[in-house]
């Protein structure tokens, strides 16, 4: 069971194990330009890494770390990650088209390369030796020659960095990489085979209600009426209704599901969208369907010679869901001026965004969140 | 409110419920055994799959009712971090989940195939997991564990 309170989250890394209630470090800005959105040097040899861009099963959650601790020069097991929150990480937009390592990991790593800028700096002052005698490895800088290193929490200490991301940081050679271009473990694995995994399905809070939604016959169907004494048998099951917008409430989730099958509701009829048996004609004639030309080879300027056979074929194939196998699911805390949200999504920002403008709750105080459980979504 | 006995994980557990139909899954998620998960309840995906009397079964369609008195074997009672069934340590070591969602039901399918075939051929695997759908993708990885877990004996 999770606390409830958008800042308690959990997470583990075989090696490094958060109890539940670890304090995370809060990022000293959200600002998507600043280092300290990305990274926090934490005072036990360990560094905390706040991703806007979110894990649905591609593998971010080593990804990012092994491009981070790269450019940093530590190891993925002293990283702690925290991803998707919006109180917690920097905007970096939503995460799909295989955009989180092309964006977001670019991002980390800039940050990183940023903050390995600074921390060796800081060492040259300290150890009164040249920056480019001096490496950052294992989660120190140390002179390339040998000798005595500084931790990074020995560096900057409490303080944040208070720098924007430096597009200009060197960058680490590849041909020294030692975590960038391996294999490594994903942390959520052992997780997902032995059923401790906590999807957005699994997640409760105490005293929490569930619901369902009911969903129209048809896009375009408006809610005439709706017969809540069809469900009166079914102890603490409610309705709720706004608009054209179903569902039914209860305490516990079958009686919920239950509910949602017996609710007896009438819609009007809608019927705009084209017959099923006639959908391929439907869309060829279509005014918006063009020719597309892939291939040409070998056409002489004067057409195709004598003899030139024509071939053709038609291909269709039905309309498919872009959708996760686990079925949409969110949790929502909503007290008198704030909420959080927990979902399985792509973009957070946009949830918390929505949230907003259906809460009608000030923007600063609707959080979304899904530390969690974003794998869902696929 | 009527209870239900039956053994889940080698346990003995009464289940309360209102309704003798209510499906085995809620039952089960309800004990806070989340690893079956709902993806369709209609019998159709095998996310939801456990093993009833060690058969693979369809949690979202098996009623509370139908299921008292018998042995339900959930992915938490086939095995744990500290000792996993070898089924489960051959998918973390060939890191098939991607989102996860249909691999406790892959792996239910697939200890019950190994208990019955200890030497599965990529066909029996195959016919056996083909009630299991993976919207990820990760077919090709299961069926590469599944093959390295009967060759371990598992």
């Amino acid at each position: 069971m999770l606390k409830a309170g958008a800042l308690t989250v959990g997470f583990a890394l075989a090696g490094l194990t958060a109890r539940a209630g670890d304090a995370i470090p809060a990022p000293r800005t959200l600002d998507p330009n600043a280092l300290d959105s990305f990274l926090v040097v934490d005072g036990d040899g360990t560094v905390t890494l706040f991703c806007g861009k979110v894990d649905l099963g591609q593998g971010l959650r080593i990804a990012m770390r092994q491009i981070a601790g790269e450019e940093l020069g530590i190891g993925v097991d002293k990283i702690k990650y925290v991803e998707g929150d919006t109180a917690l990480t920097p905007d970096q937009g939503r995460t799909s088209g295989s955009n989180g390592i092309q964006r977001g990991g670019m991002q980390i790593r800039r940050a990183a390369a940023t903050a390995r800028e600074a921390l060796v700096a800081l060492a040259a002052q300290r150890l009164n030796t040249a920056a480019d005698d001096l490496i950052a490895a294992d989660g120190e800088v140390r002179p390339k020659n040998g000798g005595a290193g500084i931790r990074f929490a020995d560096l900057i200490g409490a303080r944040s960095f208070n720098l924007k991301l430096n597009p200009k940081a060197p960058l680490k050679n590849p041909a020294t990489y030692t975590l960038v271009g391996r294999p490594l473990p994903r942390p959520d694995v052992p997780a997902k085979c032995t059923g401790t995994f906590t999807y957005m399905q699994d997640f409760s809070l105490p005293d929490m209600i569930h619901a369902r939604v009911i969903r129209p016959p048809a896009i375009g169907a408006k809610l005439i009426a709706v017969d809540e004494a069809s469900i009166k048998d079914l102890h603490g099951a409610k309705v709720v209704r706004i608009k054209d917008f179903l569902a039914v409430v209860a305490d516990d989730e079958w009686t919920a599901v239950r509910a949602s099958r017996s609710l007896r509701a009438q819609w009007s009829d809608w019927s705009g969208l084209p017959e099923q048996d006639k959908l391929v004609a439907t869309l060829r004639a279509d005014r918006d369907i063009t020719d597309e030309v892939l291939v040409t080879r070998g056409q002489s300027a004067a057409g195709n010679p004598p003899g030139a056979v024509t071939r053709s074929a038609s291909y269709f194939w039905p309309m498919q869901s872009h959708a996760s196998i686990g079925p949409s699911c969110a949790v929502a805390d909503v007290s008198g001026d704030s909420a959080t949200v927990w979902t399985a999504s792509q973009g957070t920002q946009a949830i918390a965004k929505l949230s907003h403008a259906s809460l009608a709750c000030p923007r600063k105080r609707c959080g979304s969140s899904t530390s969690r459980a974003p794998d869902v979504t696929a | 409110m009527a209870s239900y006995r039956l053994r889940i994980n080698g346990v003995e557990h009464a289940i309360e419920s209102s309704d003798p139909d209510q499906p085995l899954l809620y039952g089960l998620r309800g004990l806070g055994l989340t690893a079956a998960k709902f993806g369709c309840g209609l019998g159709q995906c095998g996310a939801c799959n456990v093993l009833l009397d060690g058969r693979t079964t369809r949690s979202c369609l098996e009623t509370i009712a139908s299921a008292q008195g018998k042995s339900v074997v959930t992915v938490e009672g086939l095995g744990s971090i500290a000792a996993l069934h070898p089924v489960q340590a051959a998918f973390i070591k060939e890191q098939v989940p991607q989102c996860g969602y249909c691999t406790s039901g892959m792996i239910i399918s697939a200890a019950a195939l190994l208990a019955e075939k200890s030497k599965p051929t990529e066909d029996d695997i195959r016919t056996a997991l083909a009630g299991n759908l993976c919207r990820c993708g990760t077919h090709v990885r299961v069926i590469r564990a599944v093959m390295s877990a009967s060759v371990q004996g598992g």
